[in-house]
């Protein structure tokens, strides 16, 4: 009998403590699920916040998950009070934060520059949000272990002293309940697991999506500021070189005449040095600027064969000196016109032609041709290929000679100056313009730089100026007014037209775009939405350059 | 009238024209988008329950969500997801949530329903309800409907 109250008493005891873990461990749930659904509130937000001032999305959709989140602050928790009462004031503090940001922009999407001049203010709200949404994992998993480690720690205090009883009066019985202590805590240790899993599965994901971010912004910032660094620096070394340049045109002046030979050395040492290193300044320049505004470009009709002449004009003093004769040939009865900076083409040949000149050996000869070449998908193209007879560049080099500071190893060492980087300019702009280059070269004999461009073809090019905004603006209605069902065959349709009137970069969008809905086969129609929202963000921010270059 | 604000913000929302869509039911490859004026023009009742997130009572305008199950011919074997502006989704048999007598409330106290405090449309269910306990299918800030899978 003794030994069926106890049983009895027992029993309820392990009971009561089971339904106690249990009750505890829900109240644990409600309170960290209201955190963890407030962390998920936050990071939606925040990350909504990061793709408005990426000019991803407009205002309005980041106001709307604002209000989401206010929503959800504004819950009623089982202890009475709201959702929000249970969090810090510096959490408050950071959304005031985005909500003066919000209040003090203009509503759709933002330009670059309105990004740009936000961005840096953001970047302290969206630092602290992220630090934030980690405090409420940490509070949640914290939530979870207080309560489960009390349960724990109560029911074995209970279990010691129910068995110490129960080895009073039977053996059988504490074997018996013994077996259910063991099922229950293996039951409660795989809850405690699965849950310490999921945990950690959340805690890695937020880590890895703030630490993305962080690399993204450190990157950007960092190549900002290199462009700013190099730009400064060059610009401060500009000045005084110009300086120095000046001043030993004049000491050379004062010089000339006089009978000291070791003076002249020293002076024409000098002027050689610095001549170099104005060049590099200059070069690095350009470069950096290519790189800072590399579309864009006011391109126009310009004549090719017209500028190759102002080139040979200006490389007239550099032939003379070196007593290398300039030839250029045109071939009959073809437009000359290239679409063109021409600024930057100018640039290309006088840095092409005056190569070849300092390359030549003294009573050799440039030979310029200009021709037409094969069209490259329905575009006319024009050639010009600049020969020289001079010094070659080495079968083994002549991959790296568009390559910055490449400087063939055969001139490396000899007088003649150069700082490797203008190869590296003429490429870039070249392929700015939609052309290619190439070299053949022979050592010792000589070099020959081909480069090929469109042709301007003005009938065609109003043709296609005329209707490009149109056509992009249709692809965007088509695009948005379109169901999830029809986006693959209108994605297709509007990249064969994009692609006939040259929106190259809006068709690759398109053609991503396209590929992604066919490889991927998501039925989700969020992530649907995300791209398709992203790419129009694209093409809308296209169609303002477009705007803005017609205007121009 | 119960006090409605938000303490926690979010009240300044870019306004949308009223002809642009703010719902959408989807059943296979036919979609029917609805408009705030289009949802206007059906035919409303007005129902004051029980707010649960808030705990207070408050009166909706709404329609019963089986007009527009009914206008899609969205069968009651089928399963719908509702999905939220934050694409909270809350999946169930379209048939349960006839049971459940689901309403979308489409105003509060005569007017639009923020959206910081669920709106601008809402799943709301009266006292009576099977689901008036059940919060994960009050589905706030509701975006659209699709049918989830067939039966």
């Amino acid at each position: 009998m003794g030994t069926l109250i106890a049983l009895a008493v027992y029993s309820q005891d392990i009971s009561r403590g089971a339904s106690k873990d249990v009750t505890l461990f829900s109240s644990a749930e409600l309170t960290s699920t209201a955190l963890i659904v407030v962390q998920r509130e936050s990071l939606a937000y925040t990350t909504r916040f990061s793709q408005w001032l990426g000019g991803d999305i407009e205002r309005r959709e980041v106001q709307i998950a604002r209000a989401l989140l206010a929503q959800r602050l504004n819950v009623i928790t089982s202890s009475k009070l709201t959702v929000g009462n249970q969090l810090s004031q510096r959490y408050f503090e950071n959304l005031a934060l985005s909500d003066e940001l919000l209040a003090d922009s203009e509503p759709g999407f933002l330009t670059t520059k309105q990004s740009k001049a936000l961005k840096a203010q953001s970047k302290k709200f969206i630092d602290a949000m992220l630090l934030e949404t980690r405090i409420l994992v940490a509070a949640y998993q914290d939530a979870l272990h207080i309560v489960l480690d009390e349960s724990a720690a109560d029911r074995h205090y209970k279990a010691d002293r129910l068995i110490f009883v129960l080895y009073l009066f039977f053996a059988l019985s504490l074997m018996l309940f013994g077996s259910f202590i063991y099922t229950l805590g293996r039951q409660f240790r795989r809850n405690s697991t699965a849950n310490s899993h999921q945990l950690a599965l959340i805690g890695e994901a937020i880590d890895q999506l703030a630490e993305s971010r962080k690399t993204v912004n450190q990157l950007e910032l960092l190549d900002e500021r290199k462009n700013t660094f190099i730009s400064t620096v060059n610009h401060e070394l500009r000045t005084p070189l110009t300086s120095i340049v000046g001043y030993i045109d004049i000491l050379k002046g004062k010089i000339e005449g006089a009978d000291d030979q070791e003076l002249s050395k020293i002076v024409h040492i000098l002027e050689r040095n610095s001549d170099n290193l104005l060049n590099l300044v200059e070069d690095i320049l350009s470069l950096t600027n290519l790189e800072s505004t590399s579309t864009g470009l006011l391109k126009t009709d310009v004549n090719l064969k017209e500028i190759t002449e102002n080139a040979i004009l200006s490389l007239a003093p550099l032939s003379e000196a070196a007593h290398v004769s300039i030839e250029l040939s045109t071939q009959e009865g073809i437009e000359t016109e290239i679409l063109a900076n021409r600024n930057q083409f100018t640039e290309v040949l006088t840095n092409l032609i005056g190569n070849a000149i300092k390359f030549s050996k003294p009573g050799g000869a440039v030979h310029i041709l200009i021709e037409e070449a094969v069209p490259v998908k329905s575009s006319k193209m024009l050639r010009i290929s600049i020969s020289d007879q001079g010094v070659g560049i080495p079968a083994d080099e002549i991959d790296d000679v568009f390559s910055s500071f490449f400087r063939a190893s055969n001139v490396r060492d000899s007088e003649i100056i150069g700082t490797g980087l203008g190869l590296a300019i003429v490429s870039r702009i070249i392929e700015e313009h939609h052309g290619s280059i190439t070299v053949e070269s022979t050592l010792n004999v000589g070099t020959k730089f081909i480069v090929e461009v469109p042709i301007f073809d003005r009938e065609i090019d109003d043709f296609i100026q005329e209707r490009k905004s149109g056509v992009l603006n249709r692809a965007i209605v088509a695009l948005e007014t379109c169901t999830l069902s029809e986006l693959e065959n209108i994605t297709h349709e509007m990249r064969g037209v994009l692609g006939f009137y040259d929106l190259d970069e809006e068709g690759a969008a398109i053609a991503e775009f396209e590929s992604w809905l066919k490889s991927s086969g998501s039925t989700q129609d969020s992530e649907i939405l995300i791209r398709k929202n992203n790419l129009l963000s694209v093409l809308r921010e296209n169609l303002t350059e477009l705007h803005n270059l017609k205007e121009k | 009238m119960a006090d409605t604000s938000n303490p926690y913000g979010g009240t300044n929302i870019d306004p949308l024209p009223a002809t642009a869509t703010i719902f959408t039911v989807t059943n296979g490859k036919k979609s029917i988008n609805y408009s705030k004026n289009d949802l206007l023009k059906i035919k409303s009742s007005i129902i004051t329950i029980f707010e649960p997130f808030v705990e207070k009572k408050q009166s909706f305008t709404v329609i019963p969500l089986d007009y527009f199950l009914g206008k899609s011919a969205i069968s009651s074997s089928v399963t719908i997801d509702t999905i939220a502006l934050n694409d909270y989704i809350f999946s169930e048999k379209s048939g349960n949530f006839s049971k459940a007598k689901a309403y979308i409330a489409i105003a509060r106290f005569g007017k639009d329903i923020p959206y910081n405090q669920g709106g601008p449309l809402r799943l709301v269910f009266t006292g009576s309800s099977t689901w008036s306990k059940n919060l994960s299918a009050w589905n706030w800030s509701l975006r659209s409907i699709k049918v989830h899978k067939t039966a």
